[in-house]
């Protein structure tokens, strides 16, 4: 065709974006890598709910790498369900609270099981398709599905209706939050995320509907709006640990592009303008370490507490991009401050030269 | 000034159409063996009778003309109207297993192309609806069940010439096999009931289509008598089924369309390229290269009796329609061994 391909385009220009805004490593940062599930997985072209369950024989099943687009794996041309077959093991030395599945970029709509249970899914399967090539994806998975010293079986069902399709590109394996002693509580996860727009139109129009939880830290553009700017908010929530009760404490939000208002049950307990009052910082909105102290009165002992971040983001990447996320008490918070702002060598100085 | 602004109006209107017809073919060649060459001495009779359309019609009497070539060169200088060329191919054993393609080169005006009395395809419009379509090349799908392997099997093709030259005029005269086409269980590909403009789907209501015109599926709309149309169009087939899938799970294979497609077996949705509308296409201009494949739900498809299948089809501009590929249903079984042996 002598009309080139837009979303080819757009995914390079993505990809770019996506370089760019990994450069520094979120999962370095605030996830740790447990099992990296590149490599070989068992494919099959077709659709069959046998397929989810573990003891299902897919001995017989071609064999692909991922992430890599089914195109690329010998089925050109083809669009349509595919499942992905894999296994995994686990040690029992895992007592991090929360583990995850990252499965990078799938192309268009994917359902993702483990040892049999559903966890989680992106885009709309047929009839009514909708695509979330552009959200990374990550899953949190419940432990009471995990086996430990044994193997665990992933499947993934994904459907692809243009162009490339399958498990296209990421990182591709299981991840747990790193336990940051110096946290009381860790709010490294999933958040609520609202944005006031809808984000694309067509194909994307649904997107808002499906990436209506976030993972914190990253920035929104790797989880499905892309050249979203403006306002948007995060929502979290969080039970008071018993021996927290009547201490000082700080809710740290690490590192946000650019600026934001945040509430505490309800109620305003500060802004980047109200940091950036009380103490010179010297450097550009997404340098600036944010931890705001939260009014004894407003935290409860008893039930939810709720955090509520409202975002607003001039150009270029934004979100809660970078941790440590969490509450703190005011000594442990000082020092989070100091170890995360400390002085950058050259290479992520040059690193920030590209940076929005 | 106002020249000037008319001329620049028509050079880039020529451009435009320069430009189509550069995409229009290297969109629409395909790769395609030759099997069976049909280069020759056929029969042929000016008139026109649909009897002549037979396997068994004795055509003895016949005048003898070599194809291709017009048939004002041939001893028929200055006739126009209707005429009929036949001849007879033998399907081997060993070929009847592929997808198999006649291809007649370019036809002047209008043809319809009979196989052993099936139509196979039709290209232009006859009068009173007179449509030429002698620039475009005719390659037709031969459905495998109307086929007499290690047979012999007729070929029937009606033609109608406006003026000018006439008959089967240049190009590829032979039986050709698709090695890529997806070998269907169930054959879909033939005649079709087809209308421009929506169509309301309603849930248990007896369908009518006595209203709605015919078209042969794979074909583009533009060769059948509606050119130049843009937008939506419906198409329907229906077809009955004997047991032939107990237990199977189906695909239904739709080949490429030309831009979007909606799909609706027995009045429930089962499948469609994105949503339904021009917005679709804004960010993703391919949806006319995409290979249709869509799987059944097990219970949208009537394994035992009548099913209605309708295709909604939104074309923006150019060519349009169900244009390329295998139409028909394949087991899942099938589908997937088809598309591992094009791995290897």
């Amino acid at each position: 065709m002598s009309s080139k391909n837009r979303k080819h385009l757009r995914t390079i220009a993505f990809l770019l974006l996506v370089i760019v805004c990994n450069s520094e490593d979120i999962f370095a940062n605030n996830l740790k890598e447990i099992v990296n599930l590149k490599g070989t997985w068992k494919f099959s072209i077709g659709d069959d709910p046998d397929w989810k369950n573990p003891n299902y024989n897919d001995k017989d099943w071609d064999e692909v790498y991922v992430p890599r687009s089914w195109e690329e794996n010998g089925y050109n041309d083809y669009n349509g369900f595919a499942w992905y077959r894999t296994e995994f093991e686990l040690l029992d030395d895992i007592t991090e609270e929360i583990v995850y599945l990252s499965l990078g970029y799938i192309d268009d709509a994917d359902e993702v099981y483990i040892n049999g249970h559903f966890i989680g899914g992106f885009g709309n399967m047929p009839p009514n398709v909708s695509t979330a090539f552009d959200i990374q994806r990550k899953y949190e998975i419940p432990l009471k599905y995990l086996n430990f010293n044994a193997p665990n079986h992933i499947a993934v069902r994904v459907n692809d209706y243009y162009n490339e399709g399958g498990i296209v590109s990421g990182t591709i394996g299981i991840y747990s939050v790193v336990k940051d002693p110096l946290l009381e509580v860790n709010l490294t996860g999933f958040w609520f995320f609202e944005t006031k727009k809808k984000n694309g139109h067509g194909k994307q129009k649904q997107e808002k509907q499906i990436a209506k939880k976030i993972f914190v830290p990253g920035y929104w553009e790797d989880n499905g709006y892309k050249n979203y700017n403006g306002k948007a908010t995060y929502k979290t929530r969080f039970e008071l640990p018993k021996k927290l009760v009547n201490q000082e404490l700080f809710l740290v939000l690490g590192f946000i592009d650019d600026t934001e208002l945040v509430y505490f049950n309800g109620e305003e307990i500060g802004s980047l303008t109200s940091l950036t009052e009380t103490e010179e910082f010297n450097l550009p909105d997404h340098k600036i370490f944010r931890g705001y102290a939260i009014p004894n009165e407003l935290l409860k002992n008893e039930g939810y507490n709720s955090i509520s971040v409202i975002i607003y983001d001039k150009h270029g990447a934004g979100g809660i991009y970078k941790g440590p996320i969490g509450i703190a008490t005011k000594e442990n918070y000082e020092i989070l401050k100091q170890t995360s702002t400390k002085e950058k060598s050259a290479w992520e100085l040059f690193l920030d030269s590209f940076r929005f | 000034m106002k020249f000037s602004l008319k001329t620049n109006i028509r050079i880039s209107y020529i451009f435009l159409i320069v430009l189509v017809l550069i995409v229009c073919n290297e969109a629409y060649s395909q790769q395609l063996k030759k099997v069976t060459d049909l280069h020759g001495e056929w029969r042929f009779s000016i008139g026109d009778n649909n009897d002549w359309s037979g396997k068994d019609f004795n055509d003895q009497e016949w005048d003898k003309i070599r194809v291709p070539g017009s048939w004002e060169s041939q001893g028929f200088h200055g006739y126009n109207g209707y005429a009929w060329y036949r001849t007879y191919f033998w399907v081997d054993h060993s070929i009847s297993s592929k997808p198999l393609y006649l291809s007649l080169g370019y036809i002047d005006d209008v043809d319809e192309v009979f196989i052993n009395g099936h139509l196979i395809g039709k290209t232009g419009s006859f009068p009173n609806n007179y449509a030429t379509a002698y620039d475009a090349k005719r390659i037709y799908r031969i459905p495998i069940n109307i086929l007499n392997v290690n047979g012999e099997n007729s070929i029937a093709v009606r033609v109608y010439d406006e003026g000018g030259e006439g008959g089967i005029i240049h190009g590829d005269i032979a039986i050709m096999i698709d090695n890529d086409a997806i070998p269907v269980d169930y054959d879909l590909q033939g005649t079709w009931k087809f209308k421009t403009g929506d169509c309301k789907i309603v849930k248990n209501v007896e369908w009518n289509f006595s209203d709605w015109g015919e078209i042969v599926v794979p074909g583009i709309w533009e060769n059948q008598g509606y050119k130049s149309y843009d937008g939506i169009a419906s198409y329907a087939i229906e077809f009955n089924l004997n047991n032939e899938f107990d237990g199977e799970r189906m695909v239904l294979v739709l080949g490429k369309i030309d831009d979007l497609d909606q799909v609706y077996l027995n009045e429930k949705l089962i499948g469609q390229s994105g949503d339904f509308t021009r917005r679709t296409l804004y960010n993703n201009s391919e949806f006319h290269q995409q290979l249709r494949g869509y799987y059944l739900p097990l219970e949208a498809l009537n394994n035992n009796g009548k099913n209605i299948l309708i295709v909604k089809v939104l074309d923006v501009g150019g060519l349009g329609g169900l244009y390329k590929g295998s139409v028909g249903l394949i087991t899942q079984t099938h589908y997937i061994n088809y598309w591992r042996a094009r791995r290897k």
